[in-house]
Formats: structure tokens, sequence, C-alpha cells
């Protein structure tokens, strides 16, 4: 009876009878809380208001894909450049890179995107919400990306690039044949990680009405009201792409581990 | 091989690793380097492979002076083998891979060009096998030989080694050492830091003993082993294994 409830220290393992039991005991405890939730609010489901806006949500699910899309994109670029600039002999270039980094990593993204959408959207004349949401997305991620790609540039030992100096590549050729194949490979898991964060964190560009997932969603509540069904499903849509992503990244992972 | 070497200083933040060296030989195939750990014999040879520049003093290989300037060290580094202690082959490349991408990406090959000088370079060092391996798939010793036919194949006419068995299991060392007897009957010249006396004594032709950053004493293979003057030097082979 023991064995259905608790591990041994020496012996984690867990049997298929216990799985079971408390994947049923989370599910109650969840069905618990849902039905507190619902009677004190006498909540009443009408989950047709899905189905009856569905063009919204996806709209709103194809914009965060596409915004997180192009995001992706123009991170990794603005990682790569980083990554370089930061080892750059270019004393202006390492601090610029590293200012950039500093900042975006030690402020709140909610600041960072109103700092963005008062000061630089009017200052430069941007007016496509579009635009503006992947430029504040891509500037966030890059500054995560930067750090990911030069802890894998940190990660190639010294002695390949002094046996690289020996044999005369150029220090880009370094770069390109020698360090980035190998760097990829190993930041892979972390990138995957990143790239699951980037979509989390696009909700947030609904604050300054970018029509993503979580803004149509929102609208959807507006008119109808049913914040139990439109939430969830917008908590699923999010769900619907980061466990798959978190899934790959445990495999690359492990992958990983094995070959090295 | 001609090697001139004057008034050379290293100096490092703390650590000054060659002091006011000076040595010259004329017309030798192949020079040995031996002296106790910490001595600066790696630093000599990074300076000889244009990877570090002397704090001063001048520095001449078969009449060529290497020059104090970046752009010009980096077209000597490419004509210049160099083979370290280890990791010398890229993990990401198989051992053709590792051969191949200098001969087209530095030296202009082509890619049949540069396979066809790796598949005679593999073969006649019997490492054909190999080919396709990634060095983690290779023992220390095959992968110490893929590098040496690397910094072969660029057809230098020196080569440099710094301790290239030191870190290989003892049942690997012959191998290797085999290997380079037979580059140095074919005519290549060999500057090469070792520990193993044994070799030394058989294949150098010119031994120098380095110590705290000076060339203590050098002399023919002969005159070195076998009639040391200097008492640091006797101290010091009298603790080898020879
Ligand atoms: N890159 C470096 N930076 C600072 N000090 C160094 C460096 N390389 C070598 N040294 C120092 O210079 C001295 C000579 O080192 P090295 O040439 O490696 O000797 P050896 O190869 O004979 O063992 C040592 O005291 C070492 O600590
Ligand atoms: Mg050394």
């Amino acid at each position: 009876m023991k064995n259905l409830f608790t591990t041994r220290e020496d012996n984690k393992r867990i049997t298929k009878a216990a799985t079971l039991t408390n994947v049923a005991l989370v599910g109650l405890f969840i069905f618990l809380v849902f039905l507190f939730t619902v009677i004190k609010l006498e909540y009443s489901f009408d989950f047709s208001v899905i189905s009856r806006y569905q063009k919204k949500f996806i709209n709103g699910f194809t914009m965060t894909l596409a915004i997180c899309s192009v995001s992706l994109f123009i991170s990794l670029v603005i990682g790569i450049v980083n990554a370089i600039a930061l080892k750059s002999n270019i004393i202006f270039f390492r601090f610029l890179a590293r200012f950039y980094v500093e900042l975006i990593r030690g402020t709140p993204f909610l600041v960072q995107i109103l700092f963005f959408y008062f000061i630089i959207t009017p200052a430069f004349g941007l007016k496509d919400k579009f635009i503006v949401g992947f430029l504040i997305l891509s500037l966030f991620s890059g500054a995560y990306v930067t750090e990911i790609i030069r802890g894998g540039i940190e990660s190639i030992p010294q002695s390949q690039i002094v046996t690289a100096n020996s044999l005369g590549f150029s220090k880009w050729q370094i770069y390109r044949y020698i360090i980035f194949p190998q760097v990829f490979k190993r930041i892979l898991p972390s990138l995957a990680g990143q790239i699951s964060s980037l979509i989390k964190d696009s909700s947030l560009l609904s604050i300054i009405a970018v029509s993503e997932f979580t803004m149509k969603t929102l609208e959807v509540n507006a008119l109808t009201f049913q914040t139990y069904e439109t939430l969830s499903f917008l908590a699923l849509g999010y769900l619907v792409i980061t466990i798959p992503i978190s899934l790959l990244s445990k495999w690359l992972e492990r992958k990983y581990f094995y070959e090295s | 091989m001609n090697l001139n070497i004057n008034n050379v200083v290293k100096q490092y933040e703390i650590e000054r690793a060659l002091d006011d060296f000076t040595f010259s030989v004329l017309n030798v195939p192949s020079v040995v380097i031996v002296g106790p750990s910490g001595g600066g014999k790696s630093t000599l040879l990074r300076l000889f492979a244009g990877l570090e520049i002397a704090t001063s003093g001048e520095i001449c290989i078969n009449g060529q002076e290497i020059v104090n300037d970046e752009n010009w060290l980096k077209e000597y580094r490419k004509n210049v083998g160099v083979v370290f202690q280890s990791y010398n082959l890229f993990p990401h490349w198989t051992a053709m891979e590792n051969i191949t991408m200098p001969l087209i990406k530095v030296h202009g090959y082509s890619v049949e060009q540069a396979k066809e000088a790796c598949l005679q370079l593999l073969k006649r060092f019997d490492l054909i096998e190999h080919i396709d391996k990634i060095p983690a798939k290779l023992s220390g010793g095959q992968q110490q030989r893929i590098a040496i036919a690397r910094a072969l194949a660029i057809n230098s006419e020196l080569l440099l080694f710094d301790e290239p068995t030191s870190a290989l299991d003892p049942q690997l060392t012959s191998g290797v050492l085999e290997m380079i007897v037979e580059l140095k009957k074919s005519g290549t010249d060999i500057l090469m830091v070792t520990h193993e006396m044994a070799f030394a004594k058989k294949a150098a032709d010119y031994v120098v003993f380095i110590d705290q950053g000076k060339a203590i004493e050098h002399g023919t293979a002969h005159e070195f082993f076998n009639h040391p003057k200097s008492k640091v030097l006797q101290e010091f082979l009298s603790h080898s294994t020879i």
C-alpha cells in the first residue's frame, strides 16, 4: 500500500499502479479547485463561444505564430552578431553589445514594451502593430540568445582556436567552420527553451494591442463574459506549442549528452 | 634546417618564459628540444610557429626572419605544420575533413585535389581505414598520426612537434614516433620538443637543453648524451630513462 504513494531514497522508480493512482489524485485535486471556483462564482458554462468566435481565435493564434517566427529569426541574427561583438577587438562594439544585453536582461519585459511603444515607436514613426510587435520581441529575445551563444562559444576549448590559427584559418573562418557548427549543436536544447519563452512572453504584447492570441482572446471575453472558457482555451493554445518544444528540448539534451 | 635565434625574450604578464635566449644551428635535418617542465620549450615552439610574438630579439628559420606583424604571421603560419601534445583534431570533423578542410579553405585546393592528397597520405601511413571516423572514435595514437598527416599535407619543409606523445598511453607512443622517424628519412625537417630521451638519442641530429628560459647546452646527439658538460644537464639526464 505504501508503495502506491512513496518511493524509497535508494529506488526512485514508480510502478504503473502508483502512476495511475497519483495521476488520478492530481486530477481530483485540480477538479476540486475548479469546482470550488465554479460554485463560488456561480459560473455557468457555454463552450460554444469557442466555435462561435473561432475566427478571432485562429487569427490571434496565427498572429502569435507569425510574430514569434519572425522574432525567432531576428533574435538569432542579433544573438550571433552580438556574441561576436562581445569578443570583438573593437571596444565600442564590445561595450555596446554588453550594455544591450545587461539592459534587456536587467529590466522587466513589460517596461521595455512600454518604453518602446511610447518613445521609440512614435519617434521613428512606426505604425504597423505587427512590426512593432516583432521588433520588441526580437530585441528582448536577442539578449537572451546572445548569452546562450556566448556560453556556447566559450565552451569550445582554447586549444582548438590555437590549432586553427596554426593551420592558417582566418578569424572569420574559425567562427564559420569550427566554432559555430559545434556551438549550434550544443546550444540547441537551450535554444528550444528560449523559443518556448518567446512564445509565452509574446502574450504581453497584448498590453499595447498587438492583435495576437491573448489580445484576441480578451476581445472575445469582453464580448461574451465567458471568462472560464476563453482563458482556458488561451492557456491550452500556448500549451499545444510549448509542450512539444519542451519534449524536443529534453530529447536534444539527452541526445547531446550521449554523443559527447 | 638553419635556425638563428638572437637574444630572444618572451615576457608574459608575470613569467619570463624566454630570457635572452640565443641559439643557432646550420644545416641539420632534425633538432630536438629537451628540458624540465616550465623551462620555456613550448613558448619557443609557439614563436617558431608564428603563434606568438617575441617581446624582443630576432628569430630566423632557414634564412627567413619572423616578422613582428600580424598579417605577415598569418601568411607564415599557413606554411608551417604544427602538432601539439593533444586535441589536435577538430572533434566535429572526420579524419578526412580534418585533413582536407585546411587544404580547401586555407590553401585553395579544389575538393577533389584535397581528397586526393588526403587519400595518398592516409594510404602512405596506413591510416586509410580511419578516413571516415571522427576523433572520438580514434585512439590517442591514431589521432596524433592523423594530425601529423594533416601537418604534412601542406607540404611544409618544416614540421614542429610539441611533445606529441606525452599525452599518450605508453603502448601508443611507438606508432607515433615511428611515423616521425619515417618523415625524417623522407627528408622533412623536424623540430621537436619531447620527453622521450631514447627517441631523442636515436633520431635527433642535434639536441638543445632548455632550462629557465635559456639554451643551457646544445650539441650533436652523440656529444649531448655521451658528454654533457653542464651540471644541470648531467643532473637532468641522470633522472631521465634512456
Ligand atoms: N600563455 C602564457 N601566459 C602566461 N604565462 C605562460 C604562458 N605560457 C607559458 N607561460 C609561462 O612561461 C613559462 C614557460 O612555459 P612553457 O613554455 O610552457 O614551458 P615548457 O613547455 O618547457 O614546460 C612557465 O613558467 C609558464 O608558466
Ligand atoms: Mg610544454
